[in-house]
């Protein structure tokens, strides 16, 4: 927020204009999406309609939590698989000198964004690994590992301003 | 296998696997993963489409309006001045059935002439009215129907993202474009204002509790000074986000961020704003893009597969072959776009019907601009459509209310869709609704 | 019998580019129909464009790990991986002829066993021929230029690889795309733009930017044909021989719509927004081009350094050019 905005500013203010204020968006997007993924399906906050899911947990958690592994499982290796994918690219990317942005302009190199990608989903991976561990505990009545709540900007503001 | 048929398996297997709880993009992942194995025969080009998606769809400039939309939200809600919005519509509105309702509905146009993606649209309405809505006695279901329905109006009124996408595929001029979408996004807005009218008239149970549509109308005016108070911050935040954008100091994504910024200084300058919140107000942030971006990239796997399937190709020979009039034409290209809603995300479905019909429809000699229209507005309806209705996710992502569940919002955001479907045939049918600007403007030159 | 082989084109552009309208009108129907001479061999071809598979930019990988069998690469966007091809950017008041541009860099292919060997053995995918991209830039602007000095201080959109060339004559240069610039040039973020005739007729960009300065920039080269190694190992030598011997009909078809477009683009803009080119003087061209950094010599530096001939290619390139007699505002391999 702070680079765009002082990209404008100093575009009309000193009619000289940032470089690479696109790039710099662009990189930063996939890196703090993959930094951040895993801490938000810690948190529950990956999308999915779990109506059906919660009801059968309460009702039947044999059941619920055996189609709990088969979901992270997928997740896992689904995160595996990208891993498997990204790791020689990231290497191609640092060894090879890959850059974005145009010479004489604005350059940076690929390689970071790539190691994220592969570090981010490899935390993802093992986020959810541990929930099939914590399907699994549920299965002998163990409760599930540490928890952690969502921090609820909206709710603490509003509690406060009455 | 033809791509018809793995599209139609992928599709069955999407809705039974998101249904029993999977985690949605996952479930996209997934099947994407296998389709892509079944139709090479070879894991590694699957592997390499994940890694493709994952690496490819979000690295770019555009995609930076979404944190900084989903940031402008929250600072927005978090000094107050969502609660102040609704205070304002509520007052002028007060007398009128659903008022509440149809002001989520115009608060949503007005603010579809600062942003030009839906998705920034339903961030900061869902965080901003539907506290708003239920502390009012509405519906759940009913406030996060009107909040998904009306963010389609980010879209259509301009500045639009899928607008500058059709002027790009057809080599027309984004200015007319962005004037064409004048006239439908504003009778849309005031078919949907219609809508919730009726709606609080004939099925007030479903719209709020027993006596709280009542209720409003003994409320009692707020005074001027309140009045004045609550609304001058929302003005300039409109004027510094639009007025930035139309007299040229910026692009519409840079909006965002000078949005984000005057938003921070109003939560500062109201003392709403300590070290503390500022921390979760960011994590928020990058929580709700995590979210919608892993989405966006699952949905772009998935609809990768189906170009390694085929399907657009078969589908695009098929139409070729026929021998159809223009009327026939347009309806099987509005039907398809339709069902192609339903499981694709909006650019895609354009980027691979669009030239497609460009070519079908050479002959007829039709008015481009007005196509423009007609196609976003068919596409747009896609995005309320289950199982992939990409502002229904953003809105249950976003939601604090986690009684409300997806299903919750596709439901009542169903009506929203017909009256989308209604409009579109009227934009279908008498075209000037789109062009009477657009020819006034051509007229002028 | 005849066997029907599924090959997979991507790109993320659609038919108007027009180096996939080509592709698909005049390329592929060529392969076929070279086929059927002998009915050995048919393709079914799934035409991946549009951004169905791959998203712009993401050719190059999509043809290296097998997602599309066959791509169009844009190498200007790709400065870091095949930097070889950047020569013609490094190079401008040189050419305005597109079709001689696209055989010069067909030629380096062919003498500089480099070219290919970055593609093989970096990014897995075999190069059957490159094409050129634009005939012409030009600066498009609000307001007439008439005179170099006008430059100076105003606001110059133009794409990254271009940037350098406005910076060079005192512009503030904002990197920019076509899909932004009608926008951009009608709210004045920017007050000119480096752009070609068929650009600025397609996207009307002549509406906002009406005057057209000519310092005759120049042409660029921009595509390569590639096909995965992989799928390329495994055809037969008669479907290869056919994916090989066509590439002309995509090169010409390309150059032919690249120029019809400068010549439409050009007339839609003076017929609807009374569009006027400026022609730089000889003078103003040459100080232009005399502005700019050793553009050149720095690029062929950078390759000496990474171990590939860059000072061979880059006075191959400009002797090709002036055997040609082309219009040479500054001999960059001299500098
Ligand atoms: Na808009
Ligand atoms: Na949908």
């Amino acid at each position: 927020m702070l680079l765009v905005t002082l990209d404008i500013v100093l575009r009309f203010v000193f009619n000289s204009p940032l470089s690479g204020v696109t790039e710099i968006v662009e990189i930063s997007i996939v890196t703090i999406l993959y930094l951040q993924l895993a801490h938000t399906l810690k948190v529950g906050r990956v999308t999915r309609s779990d109506a059906l899911y919660g009801r059968i947990l309460i009702k039947w958690p044999a059941m619920g939590n055996i189609m709990g592994i088969l979901f992270h499982l997928a997740g896992v290796g689904l995160m595996l698989a990208i891993v498997i994918g990204g790791w020689p690219k990231w290497l191609q990317a640092f060894h090879g000198g890959h850059f974005v942005g145009n010479t004489g302009v604005f350059t940076f190199p690929e390689w970071p964004q790539r190691l994220a990608l592969v570090v981010g989903c490899t935390m993802m991976g093992v986020q959810f690994f541990l929930s099939v561990v914590d399907n699994l505990r549920g299965l002998f009545g163990k409760p599930p590992l540490e928890h952690e709540e969502a921090v609820d900007v909206e709710v603490a503001a509003i509690e406060e301003s009455e | 296998m033809t791509g018809f048929e793995i599209g139609v398996i992928s599709i069955i297997a999407m809705l039974l696997l998101i249904y029993v709880g999977m985690h949605v993009p996952v479930v996209l992942a997934l099947i994407s993963f296998v389709g892509v194995w079944v139709i090479k025969g070879n894991v590694k080009i699957a592997v390499s489409l994940l890694w493709m998606s994952a690496a490819k769809t979000v690295a770019d400039f555009l995609f930076g309006v979404i944190p900084l939309f989903v940031l402008m939200g929250l600072l927005v809600s978090t000094a107050g001045m969502g609660r102040d919005t609704y205070d304002i519509a509520q007052n002028a509105l007060r007398n009128v059935r659903g008022g509440l309702g149809m002001a989520t509905v115009i608060a949503n146009a007005i603010f579809a002439a600062i942003t030009g993606v839906s998705i920034a649209s339903a961030t900061v309405f869902t965080r901003i009215s539907v506290p708003e809505m239920l502390r009012y006695g509405y519906k759940g279901r009913f406030a996060v129907g009107t909040v998904a329905g009306s963010s389609v109006l980010g879209m259509l009124i301009p500045p639009s993202i899928l607008l500058i996408i059709f002027a790009l595929i057809a080599e027309e001029s984004v200015g007319d474009l962005f004037i064409a979408g004048i006239g439908p996004g504003v009778l849309l807005t005031f078919s949907f204002c219609m809508l919730i009218a009726v709606m609080a008239y004939v099925f007030p149970n479903k719209v709020a509790q027993p006596g709280a549509l009542d209720q409003h109308r003994e409320q009692e005016k707020m005074p001027r000074r309140e009045l004045w108070a609550k609304t001058y911050p929302i003005v300039i935040l409109v004027l510094v986000v639009l007025g930035g954008i139309y007299a040229g100091l910026y692009t519409p994504t840079e909006a965002g961020a000078a949005g984000a910024f005057v938003a921070f200084l109003f939560a500062l300058a109201r003392r709403q704003l300590t070290f503390r919140k500022l921390w979760d107000v960011l994590v928020e942030t990058g929580h709700i893009t995590a979210t919608l971006l892993f989405l966006i990239i699952a949905a772009s796997m998935y609809s990768r597969m189906l170009g390694i399937s085929g399907l657009p190709t078969e589908l695009g020979r098929i139409i070729g072959d026929m021998d159809a009039s223009l009327a026939e034409l347009l309806i099987i290209y509005i039907v398809i776009l339709i069902i192609l809603g339903t499981i694709i995300d909006s650019v895609s479905i354009m980027l691979i019907a669009v030239p497609l019909y460009l070519v079908v429809l050479a002959p007829f000699n039709v008015d481009l601009v007005w196509f423009g229209v007609v196609t976003v507005i068919a596409v747009e309806i896609g995005l309320l459509t289950p199982p992939l209705g990409l502002a229904v996710y953003v809105i249950k992502s976003t939601l604090v209310q986690k009684d409300i569940s997806l299903a919750d919002i596709f439901i009542g955001a169903a009506p929203f869709a017909l009256v989308m479907l209604f409009v579109l045939i009227l934009v279908t049918v008498f075209p000037e609704i789109a062009l009477y600007l657009v020819e006034l403007k051509r007229s002028l030159r | 019998a005849q066997e029907t082989i599924k090959l997979t084109a991507i790109s993320g552009y659609p038919p108007p580019a027009t180096w996939i309208g080509s592709l698909v009108d005049a390329y592929l129907p060529a392969v076929d129909a070279e086929l059927a001479k002998t009915g050995n061999y048919k393709i079914a071809w799934n035409k991946g464009i549009s951004g169905q598979i791959v998203k712009p930019r993401g050719e190059l990988e999509g043809v290296e790990t097998g997602l599309g069998d066959l791509g169009v690469i844009v190498t200007a966007f790709h400065a870091d991986k095949v930097p070889l091809y950047d020569v013609s950017f490094k190079t401008p008041f040189s050419s305005n002829d597109i079709a001689l541009i696209g055989r010069t860099t067909q030629k380096m292919v062919d003498t500089f066993p480099q070219y290919n060997e970055t593609w093989v053995r970096e990014f897995n995918q075999v190069p059957l021929a490159p094409t050129g991209a634009v005939d012409n830039y030009m600066l498009w602007s609000a307001k007439p230029i008439n005179d170099l000095g006008q430059v100076k201080g105003l606001k110059v959109g133009a794409a990254g690889p271009n940037l350098p060339w406005v910076l060079a004559i005192g512009a503030a240069g904002v990197q920019t795309n076509l899909a932004d610039a009608y926008n951009s040039l009608s709210t004045g973020i920017y007050e000119a733009m480096i752009v070609w005739r068929q650009g600025a007729g397609a996207f009307k960009l002549c509406e906002p930017a009406p005057f057209a300065f000519d310092a005759t920039l120049g042409g660029v080269n921009g595509f390569s044909l590639n096909v995965n190694r992989d799928v390329w190992d495994s055809l037969p030598d008669e479907v290869k021989k056919a994916l090989q011997s066509q590439t002309p009909a995509w090169v010409e078809e390309n150059v032919k719509r690249v120029n019809n477009g400068a010549k439409s683009g050009l007339a839609r803009c003076q017929k609807e927004f009374g569009t006027k080119v400026t022609k730089a003087s000889v003078e103003q061209r040459n100080a232009w081009a005399q502005a700019l950094p050793p553009l050149g010599k720095q690029w062929a530096e950078q390759r000496n350094k990474a171990g590939q001939p860059g000072t061979e290619i880059l006075k191959a390139w400009m002797d090709e050019m002036r055997a040609n007699n082309q219009p040479i505002a500054r001999h960059w391999d001299r500098d």
